[in-house]
């Protein structure tokens, strides 16, 4: 019986926030990575219910995308034959616009690359994949929050187009307790304006660090 | 800050013994003294600010003095009145006891019953919880910070009210609730006898498996606690979907 490691890789990712390995299963059918996508769908219409404002419609392709990077680079976390160059084709670009539908579909698979980048750099942390990843994450930020990234790179523009995901992501970043990324200039008033008062209750570190920082700079 | 002067200054008291019981406002003041001197009994020890208080001001027959340098003078008075008396000082409260009232073996009111009543209260407390039509919330939780909303704990009530517990409340218009343990009163009412809140609480939720909603005219509500759970957009959304044949709209 043919065995589509590709969707039960991706749903074990998804539901058990495990990632299974099959060794040598690279290529795939038109009908595995249709299943794949389908399954990613569902699981938005899931998701998509807890998303603030009207939430963004599903985009198959980048969903696919996201799918796909995410299971080769897990592949790569054990199975290594390849050179250098290969391994940065096995990482396949987005070449479409992207779009807030796009950003919200393509992290519900994106959402774990922190988590692989952390698994590499324990077993090697001169890992050439490291990089590649990070670069990554740097365009699809709202999939790194939980990854210390270089703030200044950040394009926010995207994010602040759709309310939906800009709410999605001031909630991500409080809940991360990214502080970093809370005093970038351009988060830090969203971030305010979302604490409110409570400021002092709900993210402590914040308001110590906004202080310390407008003190410095006066 | 300046020295004042006169916080040195020992006041006495001095009034007639059939009037001991007027003393009874300030019986409470432990630093006073009494001492008893035949048909009159004298007070002393009281402060600045005592001395010029209602509770003293409103004891009948009086003569007010203070001290100084071993002589007593009539209060607003420089001329010495007298010397102080020898006596034998003792704390009021111990100087004058209370008597309870006897127990009555042959009362017979066992049956009489109170009434829970709600009146307006002046105390200020906390708000922690909250009841708000279900079409706010709605429209409030689709905009909002998780950050706000994950603390708190809601249910729906009556198919179109929705109740949020804990704090901080979210900032739409709605009935605020205060607490006592379990009984959640409306905020500016008090039970009119508070000190019976706990046996409310056991009579009605002896298990404490209910949270006690109180409305103004005295009624209440019980709201198993089981049924709270986490307030977040898709639990607004799908209970909205769920009751929306209820609510029409």
């Amino acid at each position: 019986m043919h065995e589509n490691y590709f969707l039960k890789s991706i749903k074990a990712l998804r539901q058990e926030e495990e990632i299974l390995l099959y060794e040598h299963a690279l290529t795939f059918s038109e009908h595995d990575i249709q299943e794949v996508v389908d399954f990613l769908a569902l699981e938005f219409v899931r998701e998509s219910i807890e998303y603030p404002h009207t939430p963004s419609d599903f985009d198959p392709l980048a969903a696919e995308w996201a799918a796909k990077t995410v299971y080769f680079s897990t592949q790569l976390l054990l199975f290594r034959e390849s050179s250098v160059e290969d391994i940065a084709s096995a990482v396949p670009k987005f070449s479409l616009p992207m779009t807030p539908a796009a950003i919200v579909s393509s992290d519900l698979c994106l959402r774990f690359i922190p988590f692989i980048i952390r698994q590499l750099s324990l077993i090697d942390s001169q890992d050439v994949l490291i990089p590649i990843l990070v670069s990554l994450l740097h365009t699809w930020h709202y999939s790194g929050i939980t990854y210390p990234l270089d703030s200044t790179l950040l394009d926010f523009e995207c994010i602040v187009s759709n309310p939906s995901l800009h709410q999605l992501y001031i909630n991500r970043v409080i809940s991360a307790n990214n502080i970093k990324l809370a005093l970038h200039p351009v988060c830090r008033q969203w971030i305010d304006a979302n604490l409110s008062i409570f400021a002092e209750e709900f993210w402590k570190e914040f308001t110590m660090e906004t202080r310390i920082h407008d003190n410095t700079n006066r | 800050m300046a020295y004042h002067a006169s916080h040195d200054v020992v006041y006495y008291l001095l009034l007639d013994i059939s009037r001991k019981d007027d003393l009874a406002t300030i019986r409470g003041w432990s630093n006073l003294k009494i001492a008893f001197d035949g048909a009159s009994l004298w007070v002393k020890d009281f402060e600045h600010s005592q001395i010029t208080s209602v509770a003293v001001k409103s004891i009948p027959f009086k003569t007010l003095f203070y001290e100084r340098d071993g002589k007593l003078f009539l209060l607003n008075s420089l001329l010495p009145d007298r010397a102080i008396p020898p006596l034998l000082w003792t704390a009021i409260d111990r100087a004058l006891p209370i008597t309870l009232p006897g127990y009555n073996h042959n009362f017979f009111g066992i049956h009489e019953k109170i009434a829970v009543l709600m009146v307006e209260s002046d105390q200020v407390h906390e708000s922690v919880a909250m009841i708000t039509p279900f079409d706010h919330l709605e429209r409030y939780s689709t905009s909002a910070p998780s950050v706000r909303m994950k603390r708190l704990q809601w249910a729906l009530i009556n198919g179109e009210q929705a109740f949020l517990l804990s704090t901080p409340l979210l900032p739409i218009p709605g009935q605020a609730f205060w607490h006592r343990g379990d009984n959640l009163l409306p905020a500016g009412y008090d039970f009119e006898l508070p000190v019976l809140a706990d046996t409310y609480a056991s009579i009605l939720n002896p298990d404490k498996q209910y949270l006690v909603l109180w409305n103004t005219d005295s009624t209440y509500s019980l709201l198993p606690k089981i049924d709270l759970q986490p307030l977040s957009i898709s639990s607004v959304r799908l209970t909205g979907k769920r009751h929306a044949p209820l609510s029409p709209r």
